[in-house]
């Protein structure tokens, strides 16, 4: 059966290593201990403001030569050229903002390149009250739409995944937003995974079981290492989630 | 691109710090708030705090008044003295053991006792406490993450245990150094949700692995929302209430205990101080470890908290910190070695795979300092 | 020599990151006469089929995937380099593949209600069939998918291994010298980096 994946998340400032809280960068750190045996995934993702610099894109080459799980890549892609940049640095997906839902073109003329399955889009949401908000440019621009309404326009436009996000739970280790995340998921069939807020193995585990979730994605450089994957993964299993040895 | 404070010599790199436009750390900005604060109305809000204290105490029989996390030094004496000598409290002064114990801290601690205070002092278990050190010493360049575990949680621990719903900590950290202010209720009473996050980082349940069971991570597990909240423990910042000053809980611990040891070496190694941060033998290399990661040392640390106090010069700050921050923590070298089952050659290499690009660059097979202060 | 199909549709930087991890001297075919000199190919695949199989077509590389395969040169297809080696896929109307070996696919949609698409994440090969390319690696052991379309008619003769998704789905299957596998091997770690090693060895 289809196993639960646990997914490395790391965003790259100015090509170092930051772990971010409510998106911007807090803590930074060294490559060096990012395990890549355990994992199931790794996405980098370019926090810098001007993107596409040598720093991030040795950074990309660097993870392309030693990765061998799915390696998913982020941050600016705005149009064809750049989408082709990184698939061609040897990307297998690319994370693009849920700004382009405004942009059906693009994501029809990438999906017919590389296939629907190689873009993962990326929903970062704010909770408003009652209600969730989509925001984009790095959590500063408010989109003004419903985050069901978003995922399902891209779904039907063509999208593999869709990564949620919560700006308020980023880095604060107090565990996802499983409301949000439950009402995404129930309303959508399309795979998703999460972002925001991993702090202790529980939190994996309420998220596995309050959701059909595809995947949880941690940001905090504490899960890292293989000591820490194996011992996430060895509390899962032990929960009866499947996941990969 | 790094950048420094212009007010102290904090540079940018340090966690969770933040800069104003005029490129002045919160914790500069905080100091001069600091100045503006009536301290006598705070002084009040603590005589009115002290009096619901005794009152508590009186009403449920209890032995002790409050909790103050105690490692020896002068920052926490002077609290447990203050508390008990101005203000007729009774604290329990509970102390979670150093790594490598200093004899300094631990002469300071049985001098402290004379003048008349019960201590618990809790010592983990020694082969958990050294994989844990190792662990993080090696994936963190810290190998006081579980330590910092155990010293937050312990206090806590302690006060659900006896019933004591009043701790008293020192100063604020991430508004005194420079970092994260969740809120302004975060700088009276602790915050637990910037404990995880900031003090220690992660949560001990998390390090269980094929040595370490979740028992053997009992001292250093923060109790649950649901104990803290039946009991209703709050924890102060003593500095909410009274002006923080290292250098003047120093002179007041002296004043108070004239066998107050200082570094019997004299200086201490990374920084021009010899009274500061002194009863563990492995602390050096934390604050070596930092100036290799953030690229900030003891030397700066310290200077800066003078410069807040309007005690120092940027110019001689500067001074000190080019002179003393890369200093090699030499003081206990083999013992530390020892306590993290390392050699040197390993430890080399764990070194150098903590210095960011960012801050390092290697010129002739020399490590430098990517800027200068 | 080993030859790389590159037909410039998606990424096989990670099949040269993973054959170089493997100690393999390769060769990348581009158009139809870079295959002098190899006598094992590797067709990595991502995108839509439609596409993939018509570029391989301008390319005169699908006859020389038939005429490999008629001489019995090893043939390892990954993913949409699968998938074009059967008889016809349904992905964006009606295409027909090479008809090396004979099957059609369909969209996981169809498998069952609600199904999510695209199935991707890691997944268990159940063997039913032994085979070499699986040398050293567990029963059971899990690879990366990442696809929308399934294998639905087929011959089960050539069935190696399925792959539990909602229902059943065929992940692995052989014709003579011809591997195809589902999931990508160059993605899948240890295991995947085994999975060739053992078609470049021993098949």
């Amino acid at each position: 059966m289809l196993k639960k994946r646990i997914i490395t998340v790391l965003t790259f400032l100015d090509g170092t290593l930051f772990r971010t809280k409510n998106f911007k960068a807090d803590y930074r750190y060294t490559k060096n201990f990012i395990d890549l045996v355990k994992v199931d995934e790794i996405v980098l993702i370019d926090i810098s403001e001007n993107k596409f610099q040598k720093s991030f894109l040795d950074i990309v080459d660097y993870y392309v030569k030693n990765c061998f799980v799915p390696l998913s890549i982020g941050g600016g892609i705005s149009d064809m050229d750049k989408a082709n940049l990184f698939f061609d640095k040897g990307a297998d997906k690319i994370v693009v903002s849920s700004i382009l839902y405004k942009n059906q073109k693009l994501l029809e003329r990438i999906s017919k390149k590389y296939g629907r399955q190689s873009i993962i889009v990326g929903l970062d949401c704010k909770k408003k009250i009652n209600d969730y908000s989509v925001i984009c440019k790095s959590g500063t621009s408010n989109i003004n739409k419903s985050p069901i309404e978003i995922a399902k326009k891209i779904y039907n436009i063509g999208c593999g995944e869709i990564l949620i996000n919560n700006i308020d739970n980023d880095g604060s280790l107090l565990g996802y937003d499983l409301e949000l995340i439950k009402k995404i998921s129930s309303n959508v069939n399309c795979p998703i995974i999460a972002l925001g807020g991993a702090g202790n193995w529980q939190h994996l585990l309420d998220l596995f079981n309050i959701s059909n979730i595809s995947g949880a994605c941690t940001q905090n450089i504490f899960h890292f290492t293989d000591e820490s994957i194996n011992s996430a993964k060895k509390f899962l299993q032990s929960h009866k989630i499947a996941i990969r040895e | 691109m790094i950048k420094f404070c212009s007010k102290c010599i904090m540079p940018n790199s340090r966690p969770r710090i933040q800069f104003n436009k005029k490129q002045v750390c919160n914790a500069c900005s905080n100091s001069e708030k600091k100045s503006k604060i009536n301290w006598q109305n705070r002084k009040k809000e603590f005589s009115f705090l002290v009096d619901k204290i005794k009152e508590f105490s009186k009403k449920n029989s209890l032995e002790y008044d409050c909790i103050v996390p105690w490692s020896g030094g002068k920052d926490s004496s002077s609290i447990a003295l203050k508390l008990k000598l101005d203000y007729g409290l009774n604290p329990l002064l509970v102390t979670f053991s150093p790594l490598i114990m200093n004899v300094v801290g631990q002469d300071n601690r049985i001098e402290l006792q004379k003048i008349g205070f019960d201590n618990i002092f809790i010592s983990p278990n020694q082969k958990v406490a050294r994989l844990l050190a190792r662990r993080f010493f090696i994936e963190r360049g810290n190998p006081k993450v579980a330590w910092d575990a155990g010293v937050n949680s312990s206090p806590m621990r302690v006060a659900i245990q006896y019933k004591i719903p009043y701790i008293f900590y020192a100063e604020h950290g991430e508004s005194e150094y420079g970092g994260l202010v969740l809120n302004e209720e975060s700088l009276k009473k602790r915050d637990l949700r910037e404990v995880i996050e900031h003090q220690i980082g992660d949560y001990p349940e998390n390090w269980i692995s094929k040595e370490i069971e979740k028992k053997d991570l009992y001292n250093y597990i923060y109790p649950s929302d649901k104990e803290i909240n039946q009991l209703g423990v709050t924890a102060y910042y003593y500095s909410y209430f009274f002006k923080w000053s290292m250098l003047e809980n120093y002179n007041y611990v002296k004043e108070k205990m004239p066998s107050f040891k200082e570094n019997i070496t004299g200086r201490t190694k990374g920084t021009f101080t010899d009274f500061d941060s002194l009863d563990d033998k492995i602390d050096c290399l934390y604050y070596y470890m930092q100036f290799i990661k953030f690229g900030f040392g003891r030397a700066t640390r310290d200077s800066c908290r003078m410069i807040q106090n309007n005690q120092m010069t940027r110019e001689k700050a500067i001074q000190l910190a080019r002179r003393y921050d890369n200093e090699f923590p030499i003081d206990n070298f083999k013992e530390v070695l020892d306590y993290l089952s390392l050699k040197d050659d390993q430890f080399e290499e764990i070194v150098d795979k903590h210095r960011n690009n960012e801050i390092w660059k290697q010129h002739k097979n020399r490590w430098e300092l990517n800027f200068k202060i | 020599m080993i030859g790389l199909v590159n037909i410039g549709i998606g990424n096989y930087n990670s099949l040269i990151s993973a054959l170089k991890k493997i100690n393999v001297t390769f060769k990348i075919c581009e158009v139809a006469n870079d295959f002098e000199n190899v006598d094992k190919i590797i067709i990595p695949g991502v995108g839509a089929f439609g596409e993939f199989i018509e570029k391989l077509k301008t390319r005169k590389i699908d006859k020389v995937i038939k005429d490999s395969f008629a001489k019995n040169i090893p043939i390892l297809g990954i993913c949409v380099g699968m998938q074009i080696m059967f008889s016809k896929s349904y992905e964006q109307g009606n295409h027909n593949g090479l008809d090396i070996i004979s099957g059609n696919f369909r969209s996981l949609n169809t498998l069952t209600k609600d199904i999510i698409v695209p199935h991707v994440g890691w997944n268990d090969c159940k063997i039913l069939k032994k085979t070499e390319l699986f040398y050293g690696i567990k029963n059971y052991s899990d690879f990366y998918f990442n696809h929308s379309y399934f294998l639905d008619k087929f011959e089960n003769q050539d069935l190696i291994a399925s792959t539990n998704y909602g229902k059943k789905i065929p992940s692995i299957l052989q014709k003579k010298k011809l591997y195809t596998v589902q999931f990508h091997p160059e993605k899948s770690q240890v295991n995947g980096l085994k999975l060739l090693k053992n078609f470049i060895e021993r098949c």
